[in-house]
């Protein structure tokens, strides 16, 4: 088939090159662009395949095209900004959606009040905030992922801690006390990814500062800030977090969970999933999540939480099946089923679902973590940017390179001019 | 006519998309905007930011050690495998495998021997008691580490140049050196360096060229990272195409590449020209 | 002491390799082992996972060939014939274009990224074989024209001259005549085209989305899923890559030499 196609395709070269042909897409077939995880969430688990009724009621097939996070985005806006694209859906996360790239998508507000999804008031506004341009709503939510706090049980018994930590003081207590060698493996109490900031911004929130509020204020030279980066320098030259964490990724963060070579992190609920998947890690069974502790006002961390959105590009030439798909995966059941499936459920209501409840062993506290979540940083044309810097200067105290309130500062009079503001 | 099919596939996909390039360095361009003249305004915010001039620098430093390195070991290589020598056509055989190596799979085997803790270099530098080293958390110790993967992965090819060049030294005359009584360094500087010259500065241009996109060997050991210490040019490019959209600034990035390999490449070109079309 | 250098060269050429291939074979538990077992009781468990897990690699396999094969024919059929040209005719506008040729392959491929994908769009290629085809071929097909060039001139003119006065055209010249003598050329050519086809990653990786994405893609993304690294599993893949381009390189290296002489090198 492959052969015959590449062949047949070679053979035309010249041609095709010339006639520029558009390849015709079958009738009956919609493309979504997304991140693998949702289409697993979408089609496989206890849940069952949620678009599977869909399907057969419009008699139409799903075409999925998947990628990594930063693919599936950047793969969105380019067929978006196309004359005539080929995908019908695409999967936006908050951070990468800006302003400035609201003008290739649909404004979805439109069509929920054409054909409303039931019980549209239950989504969080935040939620919906984080998808929405001025009066545009670019993407409906899909997904939330929000952070909680992972740790191996098995190391917290040999080391004498009895459960989750309860405090910010506790929590740091028991990273320096996870720090210690077994079987002649270094074991680090505390690691995260150094992506984004995502993780870095969980701190950041627990000593009471943050890096650009919600109305765009750039706080991240206040106290709050410096405190937290004084602590993770402390941490890091102590070797409670790994010396590589300035270059760690997610995939490094569940390696290292996996394999017994670290005892915590902050990272979303699902993941747990995978730290305890018999087939892939080392300590199966023996990782627990809890929302993060008490932040030093005694108040609970803002956990970090991004949101999945769904969009409709302008260019694709099947808007109105498409929105009847999301429309169809916004249902209060497929929100249900999706979360079986392992996903974050967007409506709040899908928690109290005993289904969920027995699916997500930690359904209770990822809704109460959701309570006090926050995003990253608010969407704003320069938001990769900004966030780039902030990784910059943090690892950058890390590494001594600059003292915390010296970095912060410098990054706070980089990142102002960036404001939609300014 | 014969020579068009080859002419119009550089045209189409490399010459055309290079001016456009020139082009959109001069325009403010992202996704569903439409470019709009800025003037030099692009390459004014290359050059305020010190993340280019770091990386350029880090290229620059880069490009030297990974050429330098690499004609050092191929050399002492091609002397070493120059002598009859019995299973000669295994041994290079042999020293060309990296080469058949896809970049994705070089870096995964590479990061797995650097892994710290449990990687296998660290483990040995502990047993012998030297304690790790974080390759890939300092600036120097990573583009150190960058450089010896890009060294490991085209040493075969400035070795096939140089071998090759090292076997067309005739042999009357470095019998010849020998009976007038010159030590082998002597013989080597000579006649060995004599002969070999243009393939050695042939490899040395290659390299040049070849370094100077240097991609995959930083994006898939540290991303640029930490603190954007280790990116390289093209590295910056990367960014600033696939996240930050701001295509005007890459294309600008580009251009400053673009011109870079040209220079490099000038003197060759030039003497090319010389012999093929003025000598014509 | 000759005997040491050539043992250390080995060594630091084949031990990467060597370590991947191995551990390929070593059970999950045993690839970060402290400290690292040099012995251990092998299995295919690494291969069964990635027959049966990713579905995705092989037909990375089935793409990379294609694209590979496609690009080796293109870059020969276009080199051999501009080559051909090359070697034969003088005249200053053809050889200022043989330079420019070479002087476009000084140009850095990662710039035309930006300007390629919208139109690459427009053409409706993207995650078409296609269009790693004619990538690949416009990447090669100088340093190619320039090997064949080479080899082409290095043959006599009196069997040309002999085939042309019995009524010989000139493609049947060149396919007849001249390709059957320049083989050794054309191996060369087709090595370097299909190595670096069957391992291109930044294109391949751009440019491709499901249908046409390589093998080396497949390997990359085995790299960085949320569901946690194989390691095992990912040498596999490595391993299985690597095999048949490395057996191509190892038997055929002399062809490589000769190319490299032949390209551009020895002036």
């Amino acid at each position: 088939m492959l052969t015959r196609r590449g062949i047949l395709r070679a053979g035309a070269a010249t041609t095709a090159m010339l006639a520029a042909p558009h390849i015709g897409r079958a009738a009956g077939k919609l493309s979504i662009s997304c991140h693998a995880v949702h289409k697993k969430v979408i089609t496989t688990g206890p849940g069952g395949d949620i678009t599977e009724e869909w399907r057969k009621a419009n008699g139409v097939e799903i075409e999925w095209l998947t990628f990594g996070v930063t693919a599936a985005n950047e793969r969105a806006f380019q067929e978006a900004s196309l004359g005539e694209g080929h995908l019908d859906v695409t999967f936006l996360l908050d951070r990468f959606d800006g302003p400035q790239f609201a003008t290739l998508f649909e404004d979805l507000g439109t069509w929920n009040a054409k054909t409303p999804i039931p019980d549209y008031a239950e989504f969080p506004q935040g939620m919906l905030d984080a998808h929405r341009f001025g009066s545009k709503q670019v993407g409906i939510p899909f997904r939330h992922a929000t952070h909680g706090l992972h740790m191996n049980r098995t190391f917290m018994k040999e080391r004498g801690i009895a459960g989750p930590p309860k405090t910010l003081d506790e929590a740091v207590a028991d990273f320096r006390k996870l720090s210690f060698t077994r079987d002649g493996t270094k074991v680090y109490g505390l690691v995260f990814d150094m992506e984004d900031p995502s993780c870095a911004m969980d701190w950041v929130r627990a000593y009471g500062g943050d890096f650009i509020t919600h109305d765009y204020k750039v706080v991240v030279d206040q106290p709050g800030a410096v405190k937290a980066m004084t602590t993770l320098h402390a941490l890091f030259h102590e070797g409670v977090i790994p010396r590589n964490v300035v270059n760690m990724k997610t995939e490094d963060v569940i390696t290292f969970m996996q394999q017994g070579r670290a005892a915590m992190t902050d990272q979303p609920f699902t993941r747990t999933f995978n730290y305890n998947d018999p087939k892939a890690s080392k300590f199966p069974g023996q990782f627990e999540v809890t929302p993060l502790p008490l932040g030093v006002d005694g108040q609970p961390i803002p956990a970090k939480t991004s949101v999945w959105g769904m969009a409709l590009p302008r260019n694709t030439s099947q808007k109105a099946l498409a929105w009847s798909l999301v429309r169809h995966l916004s249902l209060p059941e497929s929100t249900i089923r999706a979360a079986m499936n392992g996903n974050g459920p967007v409506r709040p209501s899908a928690y109290k679902d005993p289904r969920v409840i027995k699916s997500l062993p930690y359904a209770a506290q990822e809704a109460e973590a959701l309570k006090h979540a926050r995003l990253v940083v608010p969407g704003f044309a320069n938001a990769a940017k900004a966030m780039d810097m902030f990784i910059e200067a943090m690892g950058a105290v890390l590494l001594d390179a600059k003292q915390p309130q010296a970095a912060m500062t410098e990054l706070a009079a980089r990142v102002r001019p960036l404001l939609p503001s300014a | 006519m014969m020579v068009a099919p080859a002419l119009s596939l550089l045209l189409v996909f490399l010459l055309l998309p290079s001016i456009y390039v020139g082009w959109l360095s001069f325009q403010a361009s992202t996704y569903g905007q439409h470019a709009r003249f800025v003037g030099w305004a692009n390459y004014a915010t290359i050059f305020a930011d010190p993340v280019f001039w770091r990386a350029l620098g880090n290229t620059l430093v880069l490009v030297q050690v990974v050429v330098y390195g690499e004609l050092l070991l191929a050399l002492l290589l091609a002397l070493l495998l120059a002598a009859p020598l019995r299973g000669k056509a295994l041994i290079i055989a042999l020293l060309l495998a990296p080469y058949a190596i896809t970049e994705t799979s070089a870096m995964a085997m590479w990061r797995y021997m650097l892994e710290p803790d449990v990687g296998l270099i660290n483990q040995a530098l502990v047993g012998i008691g030297l304690g790790q080293i974080d390759w890939v958390t300092q600036r120097w110790t990573a583009l150190t580490v960058a450089g010896l993967i890009a060294v490991w992965h085209h040493l075969p090819f400035s070795f096939l140049i140089i071998y090759s060049a090292v076997t067309t030294v005739p042999r009357e005359l470095m019998e010849a050196a020998e009976i007038d009584g010159a030590r082998p360094w002597q013989r080597f500087r000579h006649v060995t360096l004599w002969v070999i010259m243009p393939a050695l500065l042939v490899a040395v241009l290659f390299r040049t060229i070849f370094a100077v996109r240097l991609f995959s060997e930083i994006w898939l050991l540290t991303g640029g990272g930490p603190a954007r210490l280790t990116e390289v040019l093209s590295v910056y490019l990367y960014r600033e195409t696939f996240k930050y959209h701001e295509f005007g600034v890459a294309s600008a990035t580009g251009s400053i590449m673009l011109l870079l390999s040209l220079l490099v490449a000038l003197p060759y070109l030039w003497r090319l020209y010389y012999r093929l079309v003025r000598g014509a | 002491m000759r005997w040491a250098g050539v043992a250390l060269a080995l060594l630091w050429s084949l031990g990467p390799i060597l370590l991947v291939v191995g551990s390929s074979f070593k059970q999950a538990r045993d690839i970060f082992a402290t400290p690292p077992s040099l012995w251990f009781a092998p299995t295919l468990d690494n291969y069964r996972a990635l027959w049966a897990g990713q579905p995705a690699f092989f037909h990375g396999l089935a793409s990379s060939l294609v694209i590979t094969i496609g690009a080796t024919l293109l870059t020969l059929v276009v080199s051999c014939s501009a080559g051909y040209v090359y070697a034969r005719h003088q005249g200053k506008l053809l050889q200022t274009s043989a330079l420019m040729m070479l002087a476009l392959r000084m140009l850095p491929p990662i710039i035309v990224i930006i300007p390629l994908f919208p139109a690459v769009n427009v053409l409706g290629l993207n995650d078409t074989h296609l269009l790693l085809v004619l990538l690949y071929a416009a990447f090669y097909v100088s340093i190619a024209t320039w090997i064949m060039r080479a080899f082409i001139a290095a043959l006599p003119r009196e069997l040309e001259e002999a085939a042309e006065v019995d009524g010989a055209g000139m493609l049947r010249i060149i396919t007849q005549v001249v390709l059957p003598l320049a083989v050794q050329g054309m191996v060369a050519v087709a090595i370097f085209v299909v190595v670096f086809a069957w391992n291109e990653f930044v294109f391949a990786l751009v440019f491709t989305t499901t249908l046409a994405k390589t093998a080396p893609v497949s390997i990359a993304e085995m790299l960085s899923t949320v569901e946690g690294v194989q390691w095992g599993v990912v040498f596999a893949a490595a391993t299985v890559q690597l095999v048949p381009v490395l057996a191509i390189v190892l038997l055929l290296q002399r062809y490589l030499v000769a190319g490299l002489t032949a390209g551009g090198v020895k002036e």
